[in-house]
This record gives structure tokens, sequence and C-alpha cells, in this order.
């Protein structure tokens, strides 16, 4: 075949600035979009590629055909007999499908086949230009594009993230006509805001990012975010540091600046007195900073990096003004530092109560107080020592009244850690105050104490009961509270824990050391609900089967180790074919069961005459003897000894049903026999209700 | 064109009245009640309401009561200035024109770095939400751009540009200063006036009533019969004072939380009520429009 005349697209979006986070991604869907377009006509390009800055998304798509290629098209209409009448003229039928196919019936064939003639539409289509197909199908495709928000501007009825300003949409120098967003397509592109506001000539579209690096615009997020680092690293070591920023952080600056450059600043020494978390806080949250570190110590330096979008011509005045910047948010900060710490830290214990907790959920004093109220049972389950436990609990909500986490809230916890190691607290104490409120997101870590483990466990039970009871319930978009957090908190402190621990009778002890008024026990099964839903998901997450998920959680206790301890051992029997048979056979039990209940009879007490038949005693003899083991392994939680056990009843209990007739005429014995099927249910559902495991569609 | 720096807080102000003026922006006063924020003045809020194209701008005093800080923080009072400017619809280069009214003021853009943070706005009294950014210069939020999506809970269109100046950030930047009390008001000669003579007084003893002396019974009476006042007011079509009645419950409620008497639930109630009669307002003002 020979190689067909192919073309260079490029869409460009220009844009006021684009929140930092959402470019990427965007530009992203918008290859995804064009992709998806390009494929459906038939004119899918041999390359694509994405590009974003603060101010435009682009994509570029190399080798686009620069037609459609031709389309035999073909299709049978009616057949012969009904198409023409006997005179040969063509009915309704036959004019009907010339009519839908665009054509005379005198351009349609006819197909011969064994089975008789039909007509049928035989034509081949040439290919339209990728620029009519563009310019038709463009602008729904670039308003369609899924938006993390949307907006609108001026009397513009579109909607987009942030206003557009221009659109570019060439194939090679053809610019694809077309109106989006109220603006008519161009050829054109624009530079950076300040070096280079005007329009970019692009003579050649695969030199794109090369026509756009001389309007001082490094459009390719990736190549961007490298000279970043690249520039704050060199400058960095020029000081003897390193830079110290999360990943996060340098993706987020790659979003702000079209033309990276980097200053570095700096802030008054004295000021590395306040606490690290404070300094990191101020430069990097509120000012997208990149503090620095002294090479070898890996102390905290004073002094930071500013990526700009500017180059400047006198970069001392920006210097100048990033510093007068950080000043009085540190002094701000040094301020409330030195005046909180001129109190012992448990005397801030008092102003707790003037603190609300929740709607109807009281004050942080008496969240502390059910807390430390709450100590003696939790630091058994999690072996630490009682006291330590009570005093952790009373100091943990104290650092809400301190001025520095007034000031930084998202410091609470970590200063309070810090002030109470100030104030003469235990390490143990210290460091479980810090980490309460771990984890806050799925792959934060766990505290690192078991005094630290405890209180967030106890912290998060009492703020989900309390939650549940004052309405607070999350809904699918709302969860102002934030107890979704809390509940995954508190399954995974429970799941991954030394100890086993059964939430249920905690749940029921927390809830009665809030006062009667509130009605924890009306929102109890809600709540339960919620964490059995939180745990499912966790076990998803794992990689455990939905179907062992599912038929160990209608059995298990809220013992979300337990609960995996039964998973395990369920997975690893799950496809064994006696498991899978005894799955259908105490599937016909619970039938038989569920229909005897229907028709039910008073139960007969009087033993029956009858004598046991062989298969029964069988039975009878194999489950007396497995509810004794099984309830032993049970004990000693051993699951895959006692589903082993469960197993070996599969015999007997098949033989049961081969030669014993459950539904026996004689009352007694039907109940006799109904009831030992009842027993053995229960022994099934002892360790998980093996009914609701999937079959293999294919047997095994 | 370029002047430099003003030296003066009033500079600043006629600077940035002379450049929008010279932009189609009618020049309009403070409007004569307490206000949290310069989103309230009828000149933003009515104004984006409808269809009818605007283009205004004003200073604002503001009054935020839990702010306060006696006069004792340099960076922060009970009431500031706000230098607004509202455009609808929000025109294409709204972008460049802020950007000039900087370059008006003195700030040279090769050499300072103004930078546009993603910043969504909501505002729970005003049943009013829309995006934009925090402007920065060098790293200094020093304006709030905004395009109002919705206003008193109805959807805006066409669509209104909201430019705010914080003035005493800006001035304290442009004068050098670290206090906005030391900000240089006016001066004649050696004739030196300061923000703080005319506003430190005030600062202390406004955050003395706002924390400690404003009587918690009255406010609530207050804020009650605004309600009850709105309600009247709006079915008889007098709606100017009905908004007047809004922007009455908006003080008096910030007001009571800076006395701390309000409970969580209590607060959250009384925004809800507040955000229904600025939506009660926001209808019945569309509906009355044609009429005018």
């Amino acid at each position: 075949m020979s190689e067909l005349p192919s073309r260079t697209l490029l869409i460009e979006i220009g844009t006021e600035e684009l929140p930092a986070g959402a470019q990427r991604a965007l530009a992203q869907a918008l290859a995804n979009a064009l992709e998806s377009l390009l494929h459906k006509q038939r004119l899918s390009a041999r390359k694509i590629q994405y590009y974003s800055t603060p101010r435009r998304l682009a994509v570029l798509a190399f080798d686009v055909p620069a037609t459609q290629p031709q389309q035999l098209i073909e299709r049978r209409g009616p057949s012969l007999d009904i198409a023409f009448d006997n005179k040969g003229r063509a009915t309704a039928a036959a004019l009907g499908f010339a009519h839908s196919a665009g054509v005379d019936v005198a351009e349609l064939q006819t197909l011969q086949t064994p089975e008789g003639a039909w007509l049928q539409l035989h034509r081949v289509q040439p290919g339209l230009p990728a620029l009519e197909i563009l310019s038709a199908r463009l602008p729904r495709m670039l308003t369609s594009l899924p938006l993390p928000r949307r907006m609108r501007w001026g009397e513009e009825k579109a909607e987009f993230l942030r206003p557009v300003r221009w659109l570019v949409a060439r194939l090679d120098k053809q610019i694809i006509p077309f109106m989006a967003f109220g603006l008519s397509s161009s050829g054109t592109s624009f530079g950076h805001r300040f070096h280079h506001p005007g329009p970019v000539e692009l003579p050649a579209l695969t030199n794109y990012s090369d026509a756009l690096l001389s309007a001082r615009v490094v459009v390719d997020a990736d190549e961007r975010e490298r000279r970043i680092r690249q520039k704050v690293t060199a400058l960095a070591s020029e000081h003897g540091a390193i830079a110290d920023a999360p990943d996060l952080l340098f993706t987020e600056i790659t979003g702000m600046v079209e033309w990276p450059s980097v200053l570095e600043a700096s802030y008054a020494p004295e000021y590395l007195a306040l606490p690290e978390p404070v300094l990191i806080t101020t430069l990097v949250h509120h000012q997208r900073f990149i503090p620095l570190r002294e090479a070898s110590t890996r102390r905290l330096l004073p002094r930071f990096i500013a990526v700009l979008n500017l180059e400047s011509r006198e970069p001392e005045q920006v210097r100048h003004g990033l510093e007068r910047v950080v000043r009085p948010r540190l002094e701000d900060a040094r301020f409330h530092y030195q005046r909180d710490r001129k109190r012992n830290f448990e005397t801030y214990f008092k102003d707790l109560g003037a603190l609300t907790f929740a709607p109807h959920l009281g004050s942080m004093a008496e969240k502390s107080l059910r807390l430390v109220r709450m100590a003696p049972r939790i630091a058994k389950i999690f072996s630490v020592d009682t006291d330590q436990l009570e005093r952790a609990a009373y100091l943990c909500k104290c650092d809400l009244a301190t001025g520095l986490v007034i000031e930084f809230p998202e410091l609470q916890g970590i200063l309070g850690g810090q002030y109470a190691s100030e104030s003469g607290e235990s390490k143990a104490v210290s460091a479980a105050i810090s980490t309460q409120y771990l984890p806050a997101g799925p792959n934060d870590p766990l505290p690192d104490t078991p005094c630290g483990l405890a209180l967030a466990f106890a912290d998060r039970l009492d703020t989900l009961i309390g939650g549940f009871a004052a309405g607070l319930e999350p809904t699918a978009t709302k969860d102002a509270f934030g107890l979704r957090r809390a509940a995954f908190g508190l399954i995974r402190i429970a799941a991954d824990s030394v100890s086993s621990i059964n939430l249920e009778p905690l749940l029921e002890e927390a809830a009665k050391l809030y006062p009667q008024e509130l009605d924890t026990q009306n929102s109890a099964p809600a709540l339960h609900a919620f964490l059995v839903e939180r745990l499912r998901s966790l076990l998803l997450d794992r990689g455990a089967a939905a179907d062992v998920v599912n038929a160990v959680l209608a059995v298990a206790p809220l013992e979300p180790a337990d609960v995996m301890a039964r998973i395990e051992a369920l997975t690893a029997l799950r496809r064994h074919p006696e498991i899978i048979a005894l799955a259908a056979a105490n599937k016909r039990i619970a039938n038989i069961l569920r229909q005897a209940q229907r028709h039910s009879s008073p139960m007969d007490s009087t033993a029956p005459a009858a004598p046991l038949e062989s298969a029964e005693q069988t039975l009878e003899t194999a489950l007396q003897q497995a509810s004794k083991q099984i309830a032993s392994s049970l004990n000693a939680r051993e699951y895959p000894q006692a589903l082993n056990t469960l197993v070996k009843l599969y015999q007997p209990l098949n033989e049961f049903f081969d030669s014993v007739l459950v539904m026996a005429p004689d009352r007694s014995v039907r109940h006799r026999r109904l009831k030992l099927l009842s027993r053995l249910q229960t022994l099934f559902l002892s360790i998980a209700d093996i009914g609701k495991l999937q079959q293999p569609t294919i047997p095994t | 064109m370029n002047q430099g720096r003003p030296r003066t807080f009033q500079e600043l102000i006629s600077r940035l009245k002379q450049y929008w003026s010279k932009q189609g922006a009618a020049l309009l006063e403070p409007y004569d009640l307490p206000m949290g924020a310069a989103t309230f003045h009828p000149a933003t809020f009515l104004r984006a309401l409808g269809p009818r194209p605007w283009r205004g701008a004003f200073l604002q005093p503001c009054r935020r009561p839990t702010d306060g800080r006696y006069g004792k923080n340099p960076n922060r009072g009970q009431q500031y200035f706000q230098f607004q400017v509202v455009l609808k619809p929000s025109p294409e280069d709204i972008q460049t024109r802020y950007l000039g009214s900087l370059e008006a003021l003195g700030v040279d853009l090769s050499i300072h770095e103004i930078r546009f943070v993603e910043d969504d706005w909501t505002s729970p009294t005003l049943g009013a939400w829309g995006l934009g950014w925090e402007v920065w210069l060098n790293g200094m939020e020093i304006s709030q751009f905004t395009y109002f999506q919705q206003v008193g809970g109805l959807e805006c269109h066409p669509i209104t540009g909201e430019i705010t100046y914080g003035l005493e950030r800006i001035a304290m930047y442009l004068q050098e200063v670290d206090s906005m009390y030391d900000l240089i008001w006016h001066e004649t000669g050696q004739d030196v006036l300061r923000y703080g003579d005319l506003y430190l007084r005030n600062e202390y003893e406004q955050s003395l009533y706002n924390f400690d002396l404003a009587d918690i019974q009255a406010l609530s009476t207050r804020f009650t019969a605004a309600e009850i006042s709105h309600r009247k007011l709006l079915s008889a079509g007098a709606l100017m004072p009905a908004y007047e009645c809004v922007l009455e419950a908006s003080h008096v409620f910030n007001l009571l939380d800076s006395r701390r008497a309000l409970s969580v639930t209590d607060r959250q109630r009384r925004i809800l009520q507040v955000r229904r009669m600025a939506s009660g307002l926001a209808r019945a003002w569309i509906e009355s429009e044609p009429s005018i």
C-alpha cells in the first residue's frame, strides 16, 4: 500500500491561569479525547503528545492522515420479489431503501445468493479530508472535556475550568476553522505573560515546543519540572545545602510557572527556634517555598528557594519582597509560641471547656475526660501502661487552646506533642499526643508507639459514636465531621494491631461514656453497618475476593484481625472441590430449613419412636465429633483446621441426603432430622456463610 | 504614565480611582452601612444579578469584628479598606487591565513577580460563589479576583468579574513599612499623618466593643428585628431597605460571633437565616428589575 500523505495536528487551548493541580490531568483528558475522535474517524495518529502550563493545554498528534481512507459500503436491502412489482416497477420498499442510502434505485445492485436475490447498496465512499472532519467535530470535543470544576465568564455560555482566551487549531500550516468558547480558532499562540505577551508564530508544528521556548514558555510539564528540580538542586548546592521539598510541592510549582527561575532568600536565624513543622508549614504550605537544609547535618537552615515565573530585571527587589512576606508570618508564629510556652501544657486543659467538640457533643474537655475514662480498658488491649494512656488522653486536646495551633490548625497534635515534651511529660505521652491524628489518609502510617495507637484508637471510637449519635453521619457527598476517615483509621488500627480487637463490646462500652440524653443506642446499628463497610473496603483493597469477604462478614464479629484470619483460611480452601460441594450442600440445607419453617408446626418434644437410620446415625456422630473439634479450633482461632474439619462432614452429609428422607411423614422423625440439619447449619455458620461463595463457572 | 509609587495611602486610593475611571468604570462612594466585605455593597451584590451590563469601582471600609487585635497586631484589624472593581460582563482582557492598575501603582512587572494563584470563593451568607485567584506580588497576596457564578442563590449571566484590592497590604508593600499603623495616610511638607493617627484608637476601642462590651442580648434582638423587617419590606416591595436588613443581620451576626455568643449549631442556623434573606431579596430584585 502506498503511503498516504499525513499531517501534524496541533490544538492549544489558551486560558487564564489554571489551577496547578488540574493541568496535567486535563491535558491528558484532551489527548484521550482527541485520540478517540481520530480513531472513530479513521484518522488515527502515529503518536499523540500532550502539554500543559498554567496558561495552556495542548495536544500534538503526529502523522494524522490528510484524508480518511476510502470506505466500501455494502448494505443489503429488500429481496427482489419485494423490491419490484410484477411489472418490474420499484415498490415503496425499494424506493425507501434507496432513499435511506441517498441514491437512486438504478444505482443499487443485485446480490445473488443461494437463498435468493436481494437489492444491495455497494458503494466506494471516498474519505473526507481530515480538515473538514476536525473542523466539524472539534468544538464539541473541546467543550465536553471532563472538568474537575466548571465556570462561565463574560457572556459565554460554554464552561471551562478557567476562562479560555485563545484557541490554536492547525493541521500543518492550515488553520482548522471552527468556533468554540466564543472564539474563532487561529494559527498563532501566545508567549509568556510578562516576557513575551505577543503572538507566537508556529512555522512548523513539529517544532511547537521550541517555538514556545523562544517565547519563554517551557510547555512540557515534565520538562519544566525537570528544569525546576535541576535549578533548585544547583542553587541549593551553591549554598552547601540540600533542598527539602515533597514531590507534591514540585508538581504544584510546575503548575504555577511557565518560565521557571529560582531565587534564594533567607529569614532571621532566630526563627529557627520555632518548632520545625511551623517553619515548614509557613514556607511550603503557605508560600510554596522550598526549605533548605545543611547538606552534612540535615539541619534546617534559615534559607529557602522560591521558584518564580519571572526572570526579574532586579532579583534583589523580588528577594526583598519574598523575605518581607515570610517575616510577619514567622513573627506572628513566634509571638504565639513564646506566649503558649509561658504556661505549663496541662494548664490549657481548663480552656478546653470553652471549645466545642461538635454540635450536641459537648466540649473538648468532656471529650478528653471520656478518653481518660476509656483508658484502662483500651490500655489493656494495647498492652500499655494505664497511667500513661490516661495522661496522654487527658492532655491530647490541650494544644487546641494554644495560640500557635489556632494559627496553624494543620499542626494540631504535632505541636501538642512538642509542648507536652517541653513541659516535662514522658516520651511515651508526648509521642502519643503528636501521632493521635494518624492515619489521616489511606497511605499514612499508623502511630508508631503502642500508647499512640491506643490513643488514636480511643479518640476515633469516641468521635464515631458521638458523630453518629449527633446525626453527623456522612452522606455520599458530605462528611463535614470526617467520620469516614475516622472509621477507616479505627479499622486500620484494629486490623494491624498486635492483639485482635473485637469492636462490638468496645463500641457499647464507649457509648455509655456519653451523657444519657445523647441517644447512642439508636444510632448504634448505623455505625456498626458503616464500620463493616469500611472493613469491607479495606479487605477488598488488600486483595481479598469479594465473595469470600461477604461470606466471612456475614457471620464474623466486628473484629478485623479475626475476620482477616478467616478470610485467609477460606481463600486458601475456596477452590477445594469439597468446599464447593459443601457450599452447595449448605445451600440445600438452608432451603430445606426455610421451607420447613414456612410450613412449620409446633416442635414435637416427644422422642420419636423410630430408631435412627444408619446414615442419620453416621451424620449425627460425625457432627458431634466435628462440633467439638471445631469449637476448640475456633477457640484457638485456627480457621484452616476448623475448615478442614468442616470439609470432612461432606461425606456423611452426602450419604444422609442420598438415603434419608428429611421430610419424613412421621412428624417427630421429621423434626429430629430438621434439628440435625439446623445444628449442622449453625456449625457451618460459625466460620463463614460459605453459601455466599461464588461457584466457579468452569467445573473443576 | 508611570508616576512611581504612590507615597501615601490617599494617593494609592486616588490612583486606583483614576485608573479604573479611565477603564470606563463609574466611581462610586462607599456604602454607609457596616459590612464585612465590599461584595456586600449594592453596586456589587445587586448589580451582579440580572442581565444588565455594569462597570463600577469604589472604596469600601469593611468590618470583621473577629479580626480585631486591640491595635496590637501590625497586619490585622477589625476594620480595613477594600478597593473594589466590578466589571459585567467580565471583559476578555480583564487580567491585563488589572495588571495595568498595578503598573499605575508603580509596580514594574519586569521586576516584580505577579502570580495568579487558584482561589475559589464562597460566601455562605450571601449564597454566592465564584472561581478565580489570589493575586500574589512577590509571594504576598494583594488582591482577590473572582468570576461570580452564583449570587443570592441565583445563577449569574452575564458573569461579573470582581477585583478586590486589600489596600493596607498593598500600601505597606509600596511604602515599605511593617505595620499598617505606620502607613503614611497623607503628608504636606513636614506634616505627616499616619494611618495609626486616624485609626489606632478606633481599633482599640472597637476591639473592646466587639470582644468584651457589645450587649449580646441587644445584638440578638437586632438580628431578629432585621429578619422581621426584611420580610415585611420584601413583601411591600421596598427592596433597598430590605437589602439593608441583610447587611444589618450579617454585621450583627459577625458581632455575636466575636462575642463568642454562638454555639456551633446556632452559628450555622444564623448563617442559613442570612442566606435565606439574601436569596429572597435576590429573587425579588430580579423579578422587579424590568419594571424599574
